[in-house]
């Protein structure tokens, strides 16, 4: 055998999936479908409730997705965060009229608490450590975390937090906003337009984030982090800020739930309320930004239906997990919503084979 | 004795093995070499079964291998050194040896005076956890692993790395008086001790067999020089 | 006075060679497979129940011991035949589908046997108190550690002196290459924990009467015993032995003040672990 130049075929297609461009109609759609969804719906079906219920969970499991599916880190502590921020404002304005003020403030103690919680987690969890055991630290801490938040308010701050009845009487006066203008917080709908109008625009934040660079770093963090700090970042910094972020918007969660329910208590400290985030995010899909969305939705459906007749739904629950993992770990909703695309394409070809359109490639 | 035949073989969506189509004689040395990343481990880890093949065969004797677990292959007579040690760091260097009798069912004490001729270094260090081992002692041991069950097919994978000169060349030796009982492939950086040592050589570039021949073949083919500096 | 503290120390001694036996089997688990197995505190608490209603049925409790020990066994076989090994060296999902095991497993168990409080097994003659000096102790916690130790040093002898535990802790460091010499390893993680299962299952019998026979007891214990992995280090076995002990003696005397403080002051300290000395006792390298 001669040593000819040896031209080996390669079949590697070199996808350009790296900053995909929207068209501004996709974008402009993609923001219309979402003011709807949000701002509308509830207002149009008999199910309001349940339709509430998924969008403002949507906003919690989007946000904490960002810290879990995205970027990989395993934390059960955002309901420590929720809760600080919900308990901080609730306890303030049983002292102190103006909620404007309170609800910010309980906000900002959350988004803090998730600060320290995510810097003591992450500093010990370094790229020179296996993956598992990172993993395991942040699950460790976050653990700990809501224990000992859990004592705190079961005990020093028995009085304040209601202890194991929960944190009664929110105001029942009204939300002052600006001059005269004021939300009738015993109006369902009037606290609807404020939870509906906050959630919609954090998402839209959200949204910008998770779909510039950053997100695209995020996710290369989560499959290969020492890679990503030869590139120059400082990925202690970049999932510390990440997970600070989720936690506000664990805050902005808690204070809406606050503002829709009037009640908060300490079992969403327990690490078992944050599991269900999980649960949610690996249901809907981890790697999808909208992915949590439809996974909450399907949650808290099932939760709905299957309660009512059986009491069974944590073993329910447990085996859709198990065969989720098993045979689906990727989520419902990268399938979901790729189905327009492949149902265009197989219309596409329909056309063509009918010898009506020349194929597109 | 062993045939690769149109191996396609990658990690996840990566190939890194396309159509490799390879053979060794009973009785006889052959290296692989190439530049880095041209994929001399992973075919090695291909016939041990430690990466994921998508179509092709490997035939070890008569027998298919392609569908084996890895233990299976190893229970068959194959040896392999890989090469990053896979030195089991916590246990001794006497347990390390016994690991691989263990699994093929042998008796001690009549495989070890092979190995401790070899690397007399290795029962000076016999009570020391091998994660204590010096890097070149290391590589004795790991080589010395993969002897001592006297297999039927030895696979190195760039064992010069990390080795005295003089120890390579006693290796070499070894090899040479070894292979009328245990057949040698070995992969190799260094070109000159491949050379030295085999009697066929499969050059690799990008995933595949660029060219193959005898040793006395490979260094006069002129073209032979743009995959390999010699 | 010192009446209180030997009982306080003898009741956080068995409380601590329990967890270790049952922290051993998450810390081997882990270490070989890189899993956090939750699973492991509902197969404890399948194994209590199991006793209690062997004890129910032919009131020898040696019976309800093995039992429990069998069964769990094979329950934990089945998980990683058919769940656990899919996920090897996939952290998160190993996290998730070891928790919906454990979700599941504990749901089941209070469809069976009801949710509330059972009474735990105890044959009679060991109900009788003990006399050590002035100090009176009860016996079943005696006999309590020395199955514990028993088992603890039967399992050490296992691990250092064995072909198969030598096997295992050469699976610990490099599990691709044991393979490569012939060993089946699957065949030896199916078996580690199985073995794993099945002590626990013994511990869930043997801590019915103290840590109390409910549904989620699993549950409780699970966190505290992941205290003690992280203490002595994860994939340590060396290391749980010494941790155990320490934690359940730090319980047993903050519970004094209460339980809720006894909660947190475990945590703050296996926070404190974690920030300065990740690796425990004897863990790997850090």
């Amino acid at each position: 055998m001669s040593g000819q130049d040896f031209g080996i075929e390669r079949h590697r297609d070199v996808e350009e999936t790296i900053l995909k461009k929207q068209s501004k109609l996709q974008f402009g759609a993609g923001y219309a479908i979402l003011a709807f969804i949000f701002l509308v719906l509830p207002f149009l079906t008999t199910y309001d409730v349940l339709v509430e219920d998924i969008i403002v969970w949507s906003l919690f499991t989007i946000g904490f997705n960002l810290a879990f599916g995205f970027t990989g880190m395993v934390s059960l502590g955002h309901g420590v965060f929720f809760g600080v921020s919900a308990f901080t404002a609730g306890i303030l304005s049983l002292f102190w009229n103006r909620s404007v003020v309170t609800l910010p403030i309980g906000i900002a103690l959350g988004t803090l608490t998730g600060a320290v919680v995510g810097y003591v987690s992450l500093k010990r969890a370094r790229v020179d450590v296996h993956k598992a055991l990172r993993i395991a630290y942040l699950v460790l801490i976050s653990i700990a975390a809501s224990y000992v938040t859990m004592y705190i308010f079961l005990n020093p701050l028995a009085k304040y937090s209601g202890a194991e009845m929960g944190l009664l009487g929110f105001p029942d006066h009204p939300l002052h906003v600006v001059g005269n203008l004021q939300v009738n917080l015993k109006s369902h709908h009037q606290t609807y337009a404020i939870v509906g109008v906050v959630a919609l625009l954090t998402i839209a934040w959200l949204r910008r984030i998770a779909s510039s660079p950053a997100g695209m770093i995020m996710r290369a963090i989560r499959e290969n982090e020492v890679r990503v700090g030869f590139l120059g970042y400082n990925t202690f910094r970049f999932k510390l800020l990440v997970y600070t972020i989720s936690g506000f918007v664990a805050s902005i969660a808690g204070s809406l739930y606050l503002l829709r329910s009037g009640f908060i208590s300490v079992d969403v400290f327990d690490f078992s309320f944050t599991s269900e985030l999980v649960v949610i995010c690996l249901l809907g899909g981890r790697n999808s930004f909208f992915g949590p969305m439809v996974g909450t939705a399907i949650f808290l459906i099932l939760k709905d239906v299957i309660s009512s007749y059986t009491s069974s739904w944590a073993l329910f629950l447990a085996v859709v997990l198990i065969l989720s993992v098993l045979y689906l770990p990727g989520g419902i909703g990268p399938m979901l919503f790729s189905a327009p695309k492949v149902l265009i394409r197989v219309w596409r070809r329909n056309r063509f084979l009918a010898g009506e359109v020349p194929p597109s490639k | 004795m062993l045939e690769l035949e149109n191996l396609n073989a990658g990690y996840g969506p990566s190939q890194v093995l396309f159509n490799l189509s390879m053979t060794v004689q009973e009785r006889e040395i052959v290296s692989i070499i190439g530049r880095n990343g041209v994929g001399k481990t992973s075919t090695l880890k291909a016939i041990l079964g430690l990466i994921h093949v998508v179509s092709g065969t490997i035939r070890f004797g008569s027998r298919e291998i392609s569908r084996l677990p890895t233990y299976k292959r190893g229970r068959l007579g194959i040896a392999y050194v890989p090469d990053d040690r896979g030195i089991f760091v916590n246990i001794t260097t006497a347990e390390n040896l016994r690991i691989p009798l263990i699994g093929h069912k042998m008796k001690e004490k009549d495989h070890l005076d092979l190995v401790l001729s070899l690397f007399p270094i290795l029962e000076e260090r016999w009570n020391q956890k091998a994660g204590t081992l010096s890097g070149g002692e290391q590589q004795m041991l790991t080589i010395a692993r993969g002897l001592v069950v006297r297999p039927k097919l030895l696979i190195l994978d760039e064992i010069s790395e990390g080795l005295a000169p003089e120890v390579i060349m006693n290796c070499c030796d070894a090899f040479r008086k070894l292979k009328f009982e245990t057949t040698i492939l070995l992969a190799e950086q260094d070109v000159r001790v491949a050379l030295e040592v085999s009697d066929r050589v499969y050059v690799m570039l990008n995933g595949a067999v660029a060219f193959h021949g005898t040793v006395s073949q490979v260094r006069e083919e002129k073209a032979v020089e743009k995959y390999i500096h010699i | 006075m010192h009446v209180l503290i030997i009982t306080q120390l003898i009741s956080g001694l068995t409380s601590g060679v329990l967890l270790t036996l049952i922290a051993i089997g998450i810390a081997l688990t882990f270490g070989l497979l890189k899993v956090v197995n939750l699973s492991h505190a509902s197969i404890y608490t399948l194994g209590a129940y199991i006793g209690f209603t062997t004890f129910k049925v032919c009131g020898n409790f040696w019976v309800a011991l093995v039992l429990g020990a069998v069964i769990a066994g094979v329950v934990g076989v089945i998980f990683e035949r058919f769940c656990i090994r899919k996920v090897y060296e996939y952290p998160v999902l190993g996290f998730l589908i070891t928790f919906a095991l454990m979700l599941g497993l504990t749901q089941t168990i209070r469809l069976i046997w009801g949710p509330g409080n059972k009474l735990a097994p105890q044959p009679a003659y060991l109900m009788k108190v003990v006399y050590l000096g002035f100090v009176p102790i009860s016996s079943y916690r005696l006999f309590a550690i020395l199955v514990g130790i028993v088992i603890m040093v039967g399992m050490w002898f296992f691990i250092r002196k064995t072909n198969i535990g030598l096997i295992i802790r050469a699976s610990l460091d490099n599990k691709d290459m044991v393979n490569t010499f012939g060993i089946n390893s699957s065949l030896i993680f199916t078996f580690v924990f199985g073995l794993g299962s099945a002590i626990a299952g013994v511990c869930g019998v043997l801590g019915s009467p103290i840590f109390g026979l409910y549904p989620d007891v699993g549950g409780q214990m699970l966190v505290i015993c992941f205290v003690v992995v992280v203490m002595g280090g994860l994939g340590s076995i060396r290391g749980a032995m010494l941790a155990g002990p320490i934690i359940g003696v730090v319980i047993s005397f903050t519970a004094l003040i209460s339980a809720g403080f006894s909660n947190a002051i475990i945590f703050i300290l296996m926070a404190v672990i974690l920030l300065t000395r990740p690796m425990g006792f004897f863990g790997d390298k850090l």
